[in-house]
């Protein structure tokens, strides 16, 4: 519910803001069947062992007017339990120049682990909600050419493992083989990461359907017909800072009876958001063309360096936290199917 | 090479990513044998108490244990050993609560994370069937967290099968 209220105030800001700025000509309308990229089989990484997701579909609805940069696109998941959710909502306009993008989104999950026994304490509240947002501030690169440039800002929320260490030496006398265990790592399920850095978005697709190349797609014509294969990218690479969800200090105390601090990470990080596709364009005039495309999209986010900071346990009833570099990877993916029309 | 024109802003961001994912590094977090203060010490089948996980009482299978809750001590553990490679279906009873008194029970892994649960109304009886099935893991604990929910004086008996 709280992602449809955000995404209804979002659409009417947008409407809003873009209303003067669509053009009436070149205007661009697709709509797209997809694998939900939020699925169980398109979740790979560390993290799949404990992330669970419905298998669903979405369909998307895209408007664009390119030559205001306008964009308004809508996904609607499916689940196989027949319910119904909205995956993500992007809007994009250029006011004076500026390009201004942005993106929410995300799905309900579940997190379990199918080996009760592997040393990971997991949380007591089985449901998550994951969250990716996006907002974009840059230019266009010259004109028509679907390059655009500039800065970002990127929140995840989803499940992480954060690493535990204790201190060294546990007293076992009068355990025996009863003597109770200490988990290795525990599961935030809502924890956040925000990167904040350049931003560059390769859009090929629309410049394909009007016949033009892009550094990532260079259709091939015979006649009225556009072949090939294009690629859009959005990459944000730059800092990025951790923020954690779970009470793991209530959690730890009850259990443990132990003391749990938490070690922020902050570094270098990067996301990538990609479509790989085959399209297949009629030209019928020049300001008509209809197209299908075929393709894999996906996204991954990884922090790649942390700047250093060594810790060590200070009590013996201390437990540290932290998150390691990698813990909080994604990779997700889907086949989809678009049909889109330029008029 | 200018950073605006977006093809160079592409090929640097590209380069700055492959140098750093060959140079990642983290901190490290360092266990001290030397550290202070006491640490909560594992001994099971206290005989004075069994409020914690530390302190979990052993539990013998197929053998009915007696104990007792109150306003002061509203949760007792026992531990169980389900054997090296016992797959089978486990079953816990909790039965004969006292008076008016509300008690659930919960059954955790070894790591304390919460396996199965019940939490029927007032004085019924509560039942946790479990199956053990292969796991990578291999656990061979498992502890059992009889919790007051009334907050008043309740006997009980426990069981496991």
């Amino acid at each position: 519910m709280q992602v449809i209220m955000k995404g209804i105030c979002f659409s009417i800001l947008f409407v809003l803001v873009s209303n003067q700025a669509v053009s009436q000509n070149g205007n661009y309308t697709s709509i797209t069947f997809k694998k939900s990229v939020w699925s169980g089989s398109s979740y790979v990484g560390d993290l799949s062992d404990w992330v669970h997701f419905h298998d669903g579909n979405a369909t998307v609805v895209e408007y664009r007017a390119p030559e205001s940069s306008f964009s308004f696109s809508a996904a609607i998941r499916e689940a196989e339990d027949g319910s119904n959710e909205l995956e993500s909502l992007v809007g994009a306009t250029e006011i004076g120049g500026a390009y201004l993008k942005i993106e929410t989104g995300g799905a309900d999950g579940q997190i379990y682990n199918d080996d009760p026994f592997e040393p990971v304490l997991m949380p007591e509240t089985q449901k998550f909600t994951t969250q990716l947002d996006i907002v974009a501030l840059g230019t266009q690169w010259k004109n028509d050419t679907g390059i655009k440039y500039g800065m970002a800002w990127v929140h995840l929320k989803q499940p992480a493992e954060i690493d535990l260490t204790y201190y060294s030496i546990f007293p076992s006398s009068g355990g025996g083989a009863f003597a109770p265990s200490f988990a290795h790592s525990a599961i935030d399920p809502e924890f956040s990461t925000h990167i904040i850095g350049a931003w560059a978005d390769v859009d090929s697709l629309n410049s394909f359907m009007k016949g033009q190349s892009t550094i990532y797609s260079s259709p091939t014509i015979s006649g009225n017909f556009l072949r090939g294969l294009a690629l859009d990218v959005e990459i944000v690479a730059g800092l990025y800072f951790s923020d954690p969800g779970a009470d793991l200090e209530t959690a730890i105390k009850e259990k443990y009876g132990l003391d749990y601090e938490y070690v922020d990470s902050s570094g270098l990080a990067w996301t990538v958001s990609y479509k790989l596709a085959y399209n297949l364009v009629y030209r019928s005039q020049e300001e008509l063309a209809f197209g299908i495309q075929i393709g894999l999209e996906g996204r991954a986010l990884q922090t790649l360096f942390e700047i250093p900071e060594d810790k060590t346990v200070a009590r013996r009833d201390q437990v540290i936290g932290k998150i390691g570099i990698g813990d909080n990877d994604s990779y997700q993916w889907g086949p989809y199917l678009r049909l889109a029309m330029v008029y | 090479m200018k950073l605006s024109n977006p093809d160079n802003l592409l090929k640097t961001i590209t380069f700055f990513l492959l140098t750093l994912m060959l140079s990642a590094c983290e901190g490290e977090i360092n266990t001290n044998e030397n550290a202070f203060g006491d640490v909560p010490s594992p001994i099971s089948n206290d005989a004075d108490n069994n409020d914690d996980y530390f302190h979990a009482t052993i539990l013998t299978k197929e053998v009915l244990r007696t104990d007792s809750l109150s306003g002061e001590d509203m949760v007792d553990y026992f531990v169980v050993y389900m054997g090296n490679q016992v797959y089978k279906t486990y079953t816990i009873d909790l039965i004969n609560l006292s008076g008016e008194g509300n008690a659930d029970i919960e059954l955790m892994s070894e790591y304390s994370n919460r396996l199965s649960w019940s939490d029927n109304e007032g004085a019924e009886p509560d039942t946790i069937k479990y199956w053990r099935g292969y796991t990578k893991s291999e656990g061979e604990i498992v502890y059992i967290r009889v919790i007051n929910r009334s907050g008043t004086d309740i006997s009980y008996s426990l069981e496991v099968n």
